[in-house]
């Protein structure tokens, strides 16, 4: 299967006190749902939770959408969120939907976890 | 005849004088002992001359014929015995008288007792050499082990030529007379031989053998010239019998079990002798002998025409038969099993060690579970399992990867003490009925698999678990994502297979069209799809495809949503006055992951409206959600004529709405000026920047604010644009620059190009800028594709010089015309 993308995978680990979830591959309508999931399993007492969109090759609005639920989400449970940005083309869809601004984008772990 | 045997065998042994002729058996009359007596009687007739007195020389006369008698034959003897007393009353004898007569009386009675011995003994010899020769068919009944042709031959040389110059065997097979084998002695030219053993017949009609046979009766004939002229069937036979100066003839039935079996035929020639009636008797007696080994030899060798045949019928069963002796070693492989086992010759397989033989094949029961050399009956039964049952198997040839469904079966031969000797197996190839059996029922679990869900991922993963391992080692299932690349939804079994160069790939079709493939593979890599495999994959790709299809775009819900969406958008664009207006839209067809795009013109209270929306989201919700964004932003732009109020009443509507809603949306407001130019008011949510085309100039326009669903409270302030005459504005989205050529999309600087690049009227712009798209484009699209322009024209319809009250008035209208829209009912098209 040459056309087959790189196998998608969510990995989730603690830094600090922050849940950082770092799905690689296509995020999108097939893979959402496991990245939500992994989103969702933040340990008790977690004060951060970091979508780390870094290794993502793909984002389609399934993936827009999850990140805007999981801010409204944690929005409501007192938690703080952060997105580090994926590539531009990644990256392109937050700035034509104009949700670059709109959402806790950092660069890296570091400026999200330092913010 | 009917006399007892023992009797005619001891007459036949011992009657050897009898009809006055002696046998040709018995020996001849003289022999050198006749000689050496003579010359013993005349030594004791000399020394009687010479001693004189001596009455003891006279005397000695009665040791000549004693001895020849016991040393010599008959003949000798009488010889002798009368040469002695010959000389015993010749010879002068000086003495005694009365010693002289008791000497003549001595010689005499000597004489007679030295017959009596002869005699005695010449008969045992006949009786012995009978003898002989009856031990001696017995002996060659016993070596020819049934053997016809042994048989007969032994016989010949026991017979010939003691017995017969000419020796022929006949035997009736079928209730013909058959001759089976002629010997001749060495006297004659052996040419004869082979002519005697093609003829038919060797006597007259009247005395043939079959006339022997027919009457059942022994008979010696003497062959004349007559007789020989009567049965010659021929001249050159006439001949040959002629030649043979035949003397006697025997014509023998051979008896066995109560009926003639055939005539055993002497017949003397050249030697001069001839048969007597006692060699009749005899012949007779012998003639039972050979008779009655002919039979068991007939009835041995019936036994073995019948396993000959046997052996024929196992060779032409279409049927494969083994054998395996008690090691289980292979003994015997009929053409069938050869061909159906499909790994050597025969003699390969004979000379194979069963294992080894095993090897050659991958054997799984119905379940699909390996199967070992032991598991099979005939093992079993060797193993000392009274009765295995048949056994179903799957084999695979390593070699070729030939796969068939064979049905063991398998009994024992046993000895007399219940040792298995043999094990015969019947193995049946039932490929054909139960590769029916098997594809229906994979096909019957496969829709059951399918239509136990509505969900594709769900689908796909039930039915690659059915797949596996009743159809492949492995399954995948991929639909393709919403960059068309294939994406795995499913996988069952060893996953690395799927990547090997023996992977079936079936499309999942759901008629004409592909919406995904499915991927089979065998974990071994000698084993591969047959053709009854591929044609069900395929028939099973056309399930799945119907499936995923029915699931993804024809549940009901998402048939009415689609319809609602589809029939709401205007049919064609309302003239507008100083603008001309074309529209491109391409739904994406039946799979559209990604909602819908959605697009209206309308006149609002102030000037005419344009919207051109794209709502996310798959299937029927999204495609609910396009006809409540378009009608929320109708009615709330034909109300208030605002823009930016409008896309805010849109984000409301959406964040009322469950699962988080998104839209893009560019809605605008249309507005001459009294210069002769025109001003677009335009709010953007999320969307892509319309596209001011001037000339040759394309520039981004307007100022995009966030996606509408995403937040409460959001604002989207209006931006306006000036147009000039001429100028175009292209609302357009994401779906034209996501469009998916060869290996990249076609792009924002795609589409400006070409825009910078096309002349004409919108229409015609359009229409040449979809020629370019659909050029780029390679397979199905995702994603609907929405390309709105509008030319401004300038005061073609609205003169330039419009006064302010010409303006109310088109105000009024607009205001009217507003008015009766909004209250007709939403179905209805503007």
């Amino acid at each position: 299967m040459s056309q087959q993308p790189p196998a998608f995978g969510v990995r989730a680990r603690a830094v600090e006190r922050a849940h950082v979830v770092a799905p690689r591959g296509d995020l999108d309508l097939f893979s959402a749902g496991e990245v939500q999931a992994a989103l969702r399993a933040r340990p008790e007492g977690c004060d951060l939770v970091v979508l780390d969109l870094s290794g993502v090759t793909f984002l389609d609005t399934s993936g827009m959408r999850l990140t805007i639920e999981t801010l409204h989400e944690l929005d409501g449970a007192g938690v703080r969120f952060a997105v580090l940005r994926g590539d531009p083309d990644v990256h392109r869809l937050f700035m034509l939907t104009r949700l670059d601004d709109r959402l806790p984008f950092f660069d890296d772990l570091g400026a999200a976890l330092a913010a | 005849m009917t006399s007892a045997q023992p009797s005619r065998l001891e007459s036949a042994l011992t009657g050897w004088r009898g009809g006055g002729a002696r046998s040709v058996l018995a020996p001849a009359p003289f022999s050198r002992a006749a000689v050496a007596g003579v010359a013993a009687v005349l030594a004791l007739g000399v020394l009687e001359l010479a001693a004189g007195e001596e009455v003891l020389v006279a005397v000695l006369l009665v040791l000549p014929p004693l001895v020849v008698a016991l040393s010599g034959h008959w003949g000798d003897t009488l010889l002798v015995a009368a040469l002695a007393l010959a000389v015993a009353l010749v010879v002068p004898v000086i003495g005694d008288e009365m010693q002289h007569a008791s000497a003549v009386v001595l010689v005499i009675a000597g004489g007679l007792v030295a017959l009596a011995v002869a005699a005695a003994r010449a008969g045992s010899v006949v009786a012995l050499e009978r003898f002989r020769l009856l031990v001696g068919v017995a002996d060659v009944a016993d070596r020819a082990h049934g053997r016809h042709d042994a048989l007969v031959a032994g016989v010949f040389d026991l017979l010939v030529p003691t017995f017969g110059d000419v020796v022929t065997v006949d035997v009736i097979r079928g209730g013909v007379r058959r001759r089976i084998g002629a010997r001749v002695g060495p006297e004659i030219d052996p040419e004869v031989e082979a002519a005697m053993t093609r003829r038919r017949s060797l006597e007259g009609e009247a005395r043939s053998s079959e006339a022997a046979i027919a009457a059942d009766r022994a008979q010696l004939v003497e062959p004349d010239a007559a007789l020989i002229a009567a049965a010659a069937s021929t001249p050159g036979d006439a001949a040959l019998l002629g030649d043979l100066r035949l003397t006697t003839a025997l014509i023998v039935p051979l008896r066995s079990r109560g009926r003639v079996i055939g005539a055993l035929n002497l017949a003397f020639g050249p030697s001069r002798r001839r048969h007597t009636e006692s060699d009749l008797r005899f012949a007779e007696v012998l003639a039972g002998r050979v008779a009655l080994a002919l039979d068991n030899a007939g009835l041995t060798r019936e036994l073995s025409e019948a396993e000959e045949q046997f052996g024929l019928v196992l060779h032409a069963l279409a049927e494969a038969v083994t054998m395996n002796d008690a090691a289980g070693r292979l003994v015997y492989v009929n053409p069938a099993a050869v061909e159906l086992l499909g790994v050597g010759s025969a003699d390969d397989l004979l000379s194979s060690d069963p294992t080894d033989i095993m090897d050659r094949y991958a054997v799984f029961d119905e379940h699909g579970r390996p199967l070992a050399l032991a598991d099979l009956p005939s093992q079993r039964l060797l193993a000392g399992e009274p009765d295995p049952e048949p056994l179903l198997v799957r084999n695979v040839v390593r070699a070729t990867g030939a796969e068939r469904w064979l049905l063991h079966r398998c009994s024992a031969l046993r000895d007399a003490d219940g040792a298995i000797v043999r094990v015969i197996s019947v193995i049946e190839d039932v490929s054909r009925v139960k590769r029916a059996e098997w594809s229906q029922r994979l096909l019957a679990d496969a829709s059951e698999a399918l239509a136990a869900s509505m969900d594709p991922g769900d689908q796909l993963d039930a039915l690659a678990k059915v797949l596996v391992p009743a159809l492949a080692g492995a399954a995948a299932a991929e639909l393709p994502d919403r960059r068309g690349e294939p994406r795995r939804l499913a996988a069952a079994g060893e996953e690395a297979a799927l990547e090997g160069e023996n992977a079936l790939r079936i499309p999942l079709r759901a008629g004409a069209e592909a919406v995904g493939t499915l991927t089979l593979a065998h974990a071994e890599p000698w084993r591969r799809f047959g053709r009854l495999e591929r044609e069900l994959a395929d028939e099973i790709g056309r399930r799945a495809g119907v499936a995923v299809h029915n699931a993804r775009s024809h549940s009901s819900r998402t048939a009415i949503a689609r319809a609602l969406q589809h029939g709401l958008l205007p049919p064609e664009l309302p003239d507008v006055p100083g603008w001309s207006a074309a529209v491109l839209y391409r739904p994406a067809g039946e799979f559209n992951e990604v909602g819908g795009d959605f697009y209206d013109l309308f006149l609002g209270p102030s000037g005419w409206m344009v919207v051109v929306g794209d709502v996310a989201g798959q299937g029927a919700e999204a495609a609910a959600r396009t006809s409540l964004a378009r009608f929320t932003l109708r009615t709330a732009a034909e109300l208030t004529g605002d823009v930016s109020t409008a896309v805010s009443r849109l984000n409301d509507t959406l964040r009322g709405q469950s699962g988080l809603p998104l839209c893009t949306v560019v809605c605008a407001e249309l507005r001459e000026r009294g210069d002769g130019t025109a001003v677009v008011t335009m709010a953007s949510a999320g969307h892509p920047p319309p596209l001011l085309v001037r000339g040759h100039q394309v520039l981004p326009v307007g100022d995009a604010g966030t996606i509408a669903g995403a937040f409460d409270g959001e604002r989207w302030p209006a931006a306006p644009v000036v147009l000039k005459p001429g100028d175009l504005l292209v609302l357009y989205t994401d779906g034209v620059t996501d469009a998916m050529g060869e290996d990249e999309r076609f792009g924002e600087r795609r589409l400006q190009e070409a825009l910078g690049r096309l002349e004409g009227e919108a229409a015609e712009r359009l229409a040449a800028l979809r020629a370019e798209l659909e050029a780029f484009e390679r397979g199905p699209q995702r994603d609907d594709t929405t390309v709105l322009v509008l030319q401004y024209r300038g005061g073609g319809s609205q003169p330039a010089e419009a006064s302010r009250a010409a303006a109310s008035s088109i105000t009024d209208a607009r205001l009217q015309n507003a008015k009766r829209t909004s209250d007709r009912p939403a179905s209805a098209s503007s």
